[in-house]
């Protein structure tokens, strides 16, 4: 009889895809090549530059005023934060002395516009592993800043709101009530979110050991941010290099260290929390005063170079100028969190399922304009 | 009443004609009947499910045509219809366009065996049970021809995934209907409507039946590949999985199918375990004809539960889904059913 | 599903305990990254002291504090490698995060500026790297140091032109693969795209 002959060399086969960058997971137009064996993922590599629309070549011809409004196309979504970070930078340059009540004010809507960016992501994190039901929860609160914010400004996204020297306008007379009555109401609903979705068994499965960042990974990546944090790693810049009126205030850096998706998912939560006590403790202490000092209409920096840290809701965000002395920047840099972010995404989700990939880059928090500047 | 009308109708179209052309006459109006039924049940399903996810999700839902919305699904139907047929250049064109049909006509068939009130069932076959699982399982077929024709991979993943889901949930299903099998004796379904006149089955079988109901529902939740088994679309992985290339009517029909399916899980569950069409402690028995309202009450109310699951649930990893059904429920389906035979030989069951 | 069972062993939340309104400085601060603080001299430096202990290792570096907030060094291309691996291992200094790595073009000189900071002390320094071959402009390249360096640095070859030797995937990041020019340099011409004021 002929003996039954096996092969055993038999190769699964890996095969290709493309994720993006029209896809839903990716948020944004992010194309992901993605080499698959089965469900496996052998290899992740981000293709960018779809909307890239060069904001550091632009910086470099447009004046520092302008400079403000461009950053807000980069991480829509803490456009306050990415103002006040080139008004901070000019502001240092110029050793401007802004008024109490323009850092007490810049604060509040940071941290406002960080708890917005984080509903927004719970929303889309609950989405992306399937529970569509979190995304209406998140817009339903963060609906609430938008709010305010157009009252404030007249803008909801793209604000605008920060000049050099200060605030474009003063504050709206129902800000300080309204913004108490949103923590009010966010005290009430951020426990809602964790029955919801934090709680949920299946949530935890899909989450917890996924995507696990070591710390040592974490520092050599760049990571910043929640994504940082949730690997162990004390990484905000609120803690390190306070500025504006984040001195004054008493806050828990979040910090876990599991370095998994569950952890990044955690972190976020967390710091919304952190959040509203900022708020609290600031709210009712508004400083009285000029909601700006005046700058010249044309403003020029002196020879240098200027770096300024802050902590968007995706992470650290550092604005890099190089003046000559002219009216124009010669260099602007933005290092943004996004971006390191991502390049570490390869890194993590090697091994892990097409599921699995959803669910890091849900924690990850990219933004696409961010990284493509 | 009923019973009356549908009788005088087979005689006077019996007197009528010869007996051939009649009885094929009669399968043609009764066809035509379910098919109104199937249509007008999937759209009314469509405009439920958005109105529940809208409840749900803080949102009002389509209220705007027709009272509070009852045309809104009658209108995306009519747009469906009016839409182009698109199709990837390279497809298996055969089998592309056949496989729509092949999940829409099984959902159909299974229709046939329900039995919706007293002798208003189309065909009282006598290995009913056996008849719906053989049928829910040509299903996947369809769902397996549209990934692999489609010359798409992601659609490919979302066929593969329906596959290897719907096979493995297939046995917890049969297992589940099996254990209730035990008790009455019988396969023909009107006849397990009649064993439950002493009790509804989940009553009777009291422990092992209720167990046998849930391990039924995750099961056929994941038949359906409704959400948190929906790795089939998995929307935010695959984009729209397996029907990501059919456009128009040709969606409109996977579209139609998963919620007539659904439907059905429901219907069978109602059938199996919560005494078909009989009243609650017998409470309108005298009126055979309301027996079609508790039928569709009881089969509505364990829909709701399975958009309750799809709108608060995240959705599992394929791995984890076949953990779930190989490694807990398969194991507990199994010694659930030496239980529930247990209980038939002691005659424990609780009978009223 | 096998790790069903761990769910209730959630880990609390550990974190750090901030009381600001002192300056940032020095390992105080670390309470939740595993800072050992007093290991082998490890702490906050001054610039000076920077300065100090960084010449010990290479003598010919220039030193700089003016015009920026930050201590600079500027060192030449054949030297970089070896300075980065020693601001990166060494125990005193330990820059282990590269938060911004730049390409400037300065005119007659194209160049890259570093940006570190050590995570266990707190203090940074920038690295400014130039050369005035503008035509084929080659530095080593620090990815198998700082592993974030991989992007930045194809992000940089992508708009200045710049190439890292030894970089695992040298290619365009951003643009087309086909894309003529550096876009970020000061000469760079698009009549058609470009709005000059």
């Amino acid at each position: 009889m002929e003996p039954i002959v096996v092969n055993n060399n038999f190769k699964s086969e890996e095969y290709f895809i493309n994720m993006g960058p029209q896809h839903p997971a990716t948020h944004g137009v992010l194309r992901l090549l993605l080499t698959i064996d089965g469900e496996i993922i052998k290899k992740v590599e981000p293709d960018l530059g779809y909307i890239h629309r060069s904001i550091e070549k632009m910086c470099e011809r447009d004046s520092y005023q302008q400079i403000v409004h461009l950053t807000d196309r980069m991480d829509y979504l803490s456009s306050n934060i990415n103002n006040e970070a080139v008004c901070l930078a000019v502001e240092n340059a110029l050793q401007l002395e802004v008024p109490e009540r323009v850092k007490v004010v810049r604060t509040i809507i940071g941290e406002l516009t960080r708890i917005a960016s984080h509903t927004l992501w719970w929303g889309v994190t609950g989405m992306d592993v399937g529970a569509f039901t979190t995304f209406f929860y998140g817009f339903r609160d963060r609906e609430m800043i938008n709010d305010i914010f157009e009252e404030t400004c007249g803008a909801r996204l793209t604000m605008n709101y920060n000049i050099p020297g200060g605030l474009m306008f003063d504050i709206h007379p129902n800000f300080v009530k309204r913004t108490k009555e949103f923590v009010a109401h966010f005290k009430t609903k951020l426990p809602e979110y964790d029955a919801l979705l934090t709680n949920n068994v299946i949530f935890q499965h899909r989450t917890k050991g996924v995507g696990v960042l070591t710390k040592e990974d974490a520092i050599s990546f760049g990571a910043s941010g929640p994504v940082g944090r949730a690997s162990g790693y004390s990484c905000d810049v609120r803690v390190h290099h306070p500025y504006s009126a984040l001195d004054k205030v008493k806050f828990k850096e979040a910090i876990r260290t599991e370095g998994d998706t569950f952890a990044r998912y955690k972190v976020r939560i967390q710091e919304m929390w952190e959040s509203l006590s900022i708020i609290e403790q600031l709210i009712d202490n508004i400083p009285e005063g000029d909601h700006k000092v005046a700058t010249n209409a044309v403003i020029k920096l002196p020879k240098g170079e200027f770096y300024q840290r802050v902590e968007t809701a995706r992470g650290e965000l550092g604005v890099y100028i190089i003046s000559t002395g002219t009216k124009n920047a010669h260099r602007v840099k933005f290092r943004s969190p996004g971006f390191s972010n991502l390049s570490l995404l390869n890194h993590i989700s090697v091994g892990s399922k097409i599921g699995d990939l959803v669910a890091i880059m849900a924690t990850l928090d990219l933004v696409i304009p961010d990284i493509d500047r | 009443m009923l019973l009356s009308i549908t009788k005088n109708i087979h005689e006077w179209l019996f007197s009528l004609m010869p007996e051939n052309v009649a009885s094929i006459v009669e399968m043609t109006i009764i066809a035509i009947i379910y098919l109104t039924g199937f249509a007008v049940a999937g759209l009314f399903l469509v405009l439920m499910e958005r109105r529940i996810a809208a409840w749900f999700q803080l949102r009002r839902g389509p209220n705007r045509v027709g009272f509070h919305g009852i045309l809104q699904t009658i209108a995306d139907a009519l747009k469906l219809v009016s839409k182009e047929l698109t199709g990837t250049i390279k497809a298996d064109k055969f089998l592309y366009n056949l496989a729509p049909y092949f999940v829409i006509i099984t959902a159909l068939l299974a229709l046939s065996v329900l039995p919706f009130t007293q002798d208003f069932q189309a065909f009282d076959i006598n290995i009913g049970i056996l008849f719906l699982i053989a049928i829910s399982s040509i299903g996947v077929i369809g769902i397996l021809l549209a990934g692999w024709s489609s010359n798409n991979k992601f659609s490919l993943i979302g066929a593969m995934r329906s596959g290897v889901q719907t096979i493995s949930y297939e046995l917890s299903v049969s297992l589940s209907l099996l254990t209730i099998v035990l008790m009455t004796g019988t396969l023909q379904l009107s006849e397990i409507v009649e064993v439950q006149k002493n009790g509804w089955l989940i009553v009777q079988g009291h422990i092992p039946a209720v167990i046998a109901f849930m391990i039924y529902m995750i099961a056929g939740t994941a038949e359906t590949n409704r959400t948190p088994f929906d790795l089939v679309e998995a929307e935010s992985e695959l984009g729209a999985g397996f029907h990501t290339e059919y456009s128009g009517m040709k969606f409109a029909y996977f579209f139609l199918a998963e919620f007539i399916n659904m439907f059905i899980i429901a219907s069978i569950a109602t059938t199996v375990f919560f005494g078909a069409w009989l009243s609650p402690f017998g409470i309108t028995e005298s009126i055979p004809l309301l027996g079609i309202f508790w039928f569709l009450a009881k089969t509505f109310v364990i829909v709701f539960l399975m958009m309750w699951f799809r709108w608060s649930f995240p959705r599992l990893r394929i791995d984890q889904i076949l953990t779930l059904e190989w490694k807990y429920l398969l194991p507990i389906n199994l010694v659930n059913l030496v239980v529930m035979a247990v209980i038939v030989w002691l005659g424990l069951t609780i009978q009223f | 599903m096998s790790k069903i069972t761990k769910i209730s062993k959630e880990t609390t939340l550990s974190s750090t305990a901030l009381s600001v309104g002192s300056p940032p400085p020095s390992g105080e601060l670390e309470g939740a990254s595993s800072s050992p603080k007093g290991r082998l001299g490890g702490a906050f430096m001054t610039n000076e002291a920077l300065q100090n202990i960084i010449t010990t290792w290479i003598p010919e570096l220039e030193f700089s504090e003016a015009e920026s907030q930050f201590l600079n060094i500027t060192v030449k291309p054949e030297l970089l490698h070896e300075l980065m691996l020693q601001l990166k291992n060494n125990n005193e200094t330990k820059f282990d995060y590269l938060f911004c790595l730049s390409g400037v073009d300065w005119g007659a000189e194209l160049g890259v500026v570093y940006h570190l900071e050590s995570t266990e002390y707190r203090h940074t320094i920038v690295v400014k790297v130039k050369t005035a071959d503008r035509e084929n402009p080659t530095f080593d390249t620090v990815c198998d140091i700082w592993r974030t360096a991989e992007f930045h640095e194809r992000e940089v070859f992508d708009f200045f032109g710049i190439k890292f030797t030894n970089h695992p995937n040298l290619k365009r990041l951003f643009l087309t693969d086909e894309w003529s020019g550096f876009p970020l340099r000061k000469d760079y011409v698009d009549e058609i795209n470009m709005i000059v004021k």
